[in-house]
């Protein structure tokens, strides 16, 4: 005979009678349950929903955060450009001033000239940088060549 | 013959209206004012232009305050001209400088023509004895000449 085929008696799967009402018993009486052990596992279910709640908003926060940072750089540079005057916010960002541009503002005027005029009155020995007319000596030709410059008139109606 | 008479009459009344155009020419005398608050006024920078008529600017001068009081930078390109930028500082301290509304210079010139000329005043720019960039008000006034 085949050991995969079982006989006869091994087919019949009925429960014994006491087990089975044993078990009908046991499904009618109540399980007491500690208030406590409810407790614990209603918490531990909180928790763990909680957790998966926070995963799924994390994600969509992890794909805010690029947009919401270009916004944040946009944003920056725009207010930059309001509250920095025009002048100001160009010579920010260049590096190719004039000469004669001393206090560095993007512009010649009268403010470099002064400046140059301060110096030289303070007795400081100044770097050649401030020699504007070339002569080699920093003086007053330097501060009055500046001042000459910054008020001379152009044809494009600006100084 | 008639063509030549009408070139010679031509040529004879010119002056004549040329005269009549000089007539109409005015002599001003502007003063310049910059009013630094109450900060000290070490520096300044600005354009006066004539925006409505002829002008020709004859001559710059000084202002009031001793720290002002010689002529201001300008470009001598602007004279015979009806735009100028003038400019000037002082290395003075600041005890020794202008506060509040001050003449800076006076500006002299002469328009042609019967309108009344307006003038335009830009403030470029203002420092005090820092160095440091000021508000400053820039008005003017026409002297009356005697």
């Amino acid at each position: 005979m085949n050991e995969n085929n079982p006989s006869d008696s091994e087919r019949n799967l009925e429960a014994p009678a006491r087990l089975v009402a044993a078990l009908k018993e046991s499904s009618r009486r109540e399980i007491f349950v500690p208030p406590y052990v409810d407790r614990a596992v209603l918490k531990a279910a909180e928790q763990h929903l909680n957790k998966r709640a926070k995963k799924r908003l994390g994600n969509f926060y992890r794909w805010l955060l690029w947009p919401a940072f270009a916004t944040v750089c946009v944003l920056g540079i725009w207010m930059a450009r309001l509250l920095i005057p025009q002048g100001e916010f160009k010579s920010a960002i260049r590096t190719d001033y004039a000469r004669e541009d001393l206090n560095r503002d993007g512009q010649v005027d009268i403010l470099d000239s002064f400046a140059l005029a301060r110096e030289l009155k303070s007795g400081k020995s100044l770097p050649a940088i401030f020699d504007v007319n070339g002569d080699g000596v920093v003086d007053e030709r330097d501060v009055a060549l500046i001042a000459a410059h910054a008020v001379e008139l152009r044809k494009d109606n600006r100084s | 013959m008639k063509r030549w008479l009408t070139i010679l009459i031509c040529a004879l009344a010119a002056p004549l209206f040329a005269q009549e155009l000089e007539s109409q020419a005015h002599f001003h005398a502007v003063d310049i004012y910059a009013d630094s608050g109450n900060a000290p006024l070490a520096a300044y920078q600005l354009e006066f232009s004539v925006t409505n008529v002829v002008t020709k600017i004859a001559g710059i001068e000084g202002g009031q305050h001793r720290a002002f009081r010689d002529a201001p930078f300008y470009d001598p390109k602007a004279m015979q001209q009806e735009r100028v930028i003038i400019g000037a500082f002082s290395t003075d301290v600041a005890e020794n400088l202008p506060k509040g509304k001050t003449r800076v210079a006076t500006i002299h010139l002469e328009t042609f023509g019967n309108t009344r000329p307006i003038f335009q005043l830009k403030l470029q720019t203002a420092a005090d004895s820092a160095g440091n960039k000021i508000p400053v008000t820039v008005t003017c006034e026409e002297k009356k000449i005697q």
